[in-house]
């Protein structure tokens, strides 16, 4: 499988969280991301439409509250989830290929 | 489709016009409901600034979903276009609108210039118009052909 992109990545990640609306998506990113990554909602419905449409994230009824009405709630399927595993796990297997090089995250050191 | 309060969520909804009709129609409405979340947090988050960064962040995210969304209906020739065809539109009104002479609008010797002008500005627009909606009508035509 390709590596993700990084929109890819944050959108699949927050819905890790569980299922969530388009705004609820951009504010989880911008919270991961420490303020680094500010998903557009054009960037954010654009990749959530791809998502859909290879089966990796499925549109929800959401809580049914009367304040949602108006949105759609998005959660990730099984092959989401299965792909983002897949990609954390190559991601793990760089970072611990750049520490037998000597690179180490600065998160990571003792 | 909910009709939009601010001049920036009006201007952005007319500029989602210019994404691909199905993207537009599944995801416009809440696109339009994110934007307007979006531009209150701006408003208070930033307000020594203004609204100018998250207009021109805005504006950058939508040129590029433009774009790429008309990438992937398979008829790309429209995303120059889409984009061009506004720049163009308002760039030719803002050279117009330079070029009008304000004190004309109260005497009354110079206004057949000043209609001509309009009406010349209205019969591009209609021309501009006519060849991008011809370029959409005439796409399942070309699908018939290839196959």
């Amino acid at each position: 499988m390709a590596p993700l992109t990084p929109a890819v990545m944050h959108v699949l990640l927050s819905l890790a969280g569980g299922e969530r609306h388009g705004y609820a998506i951009l504010k989880d990113v911008l919270q991961q991301t420490n303020h680094q990554v500010r998903l557009g909602p054009g960037t954010l419905y654009g990749t959530l439409q791809r998502l859909m449409e290879s089966g990796l994230v499925e549109e929800t009824d959401g809580p049914g509250s009367e304040a949602d009405e108006r949105r759609r709630f998005y959660r990730l399927s099984r092959a989401g989830r299965e792909a983002l595993k897949a990609e954390v796990d190559r991601l793990d297997a760089l970072v611990r290929h750049a520490r037998g090089r000597g690179i180490v995250p600065r998160a990571s050191r003792p | 489709m909910r009709s939009p309060a601010s001049l920036d969520a009006r201007c952005y909804h007319a500029a989602l016009f210019l994404c691909p009709p199905a993207f537009r129609r599944e995801f416009a409405q809440e696109i339009l409901l994110v934007f307007d979340e979006a531009r209150q947090e701006a408003r208070i988050a930033a307000p020594q600034y203004g609204l100018w960064p998250f207009r021109a962040r805005m504006a950058a995210d939508l040129a590029g979903t433009i774009v790429r969304q008309w990438f992937r209906t398979g008829w790309p020739i429209m995303a120059p276009l889409a984009i061009l065809y506004p720049l163009a539109a308002s760039s030719a009104l803002a050279t117009l609108w330079r070029r009008i002479p304000l004190h004309m609008l109260r005497g009354t010797a110079d206004s057949d210039v000043l209609m001509l002008e309009l009406v010349a500005a209205v019969v591009l627009l209609i021309v501009a118009a006519t060849i991008i909606l011809t370029l959409w009508f005439t796409r399942p035509l070309l699908y018939r052909h290839r196959r």
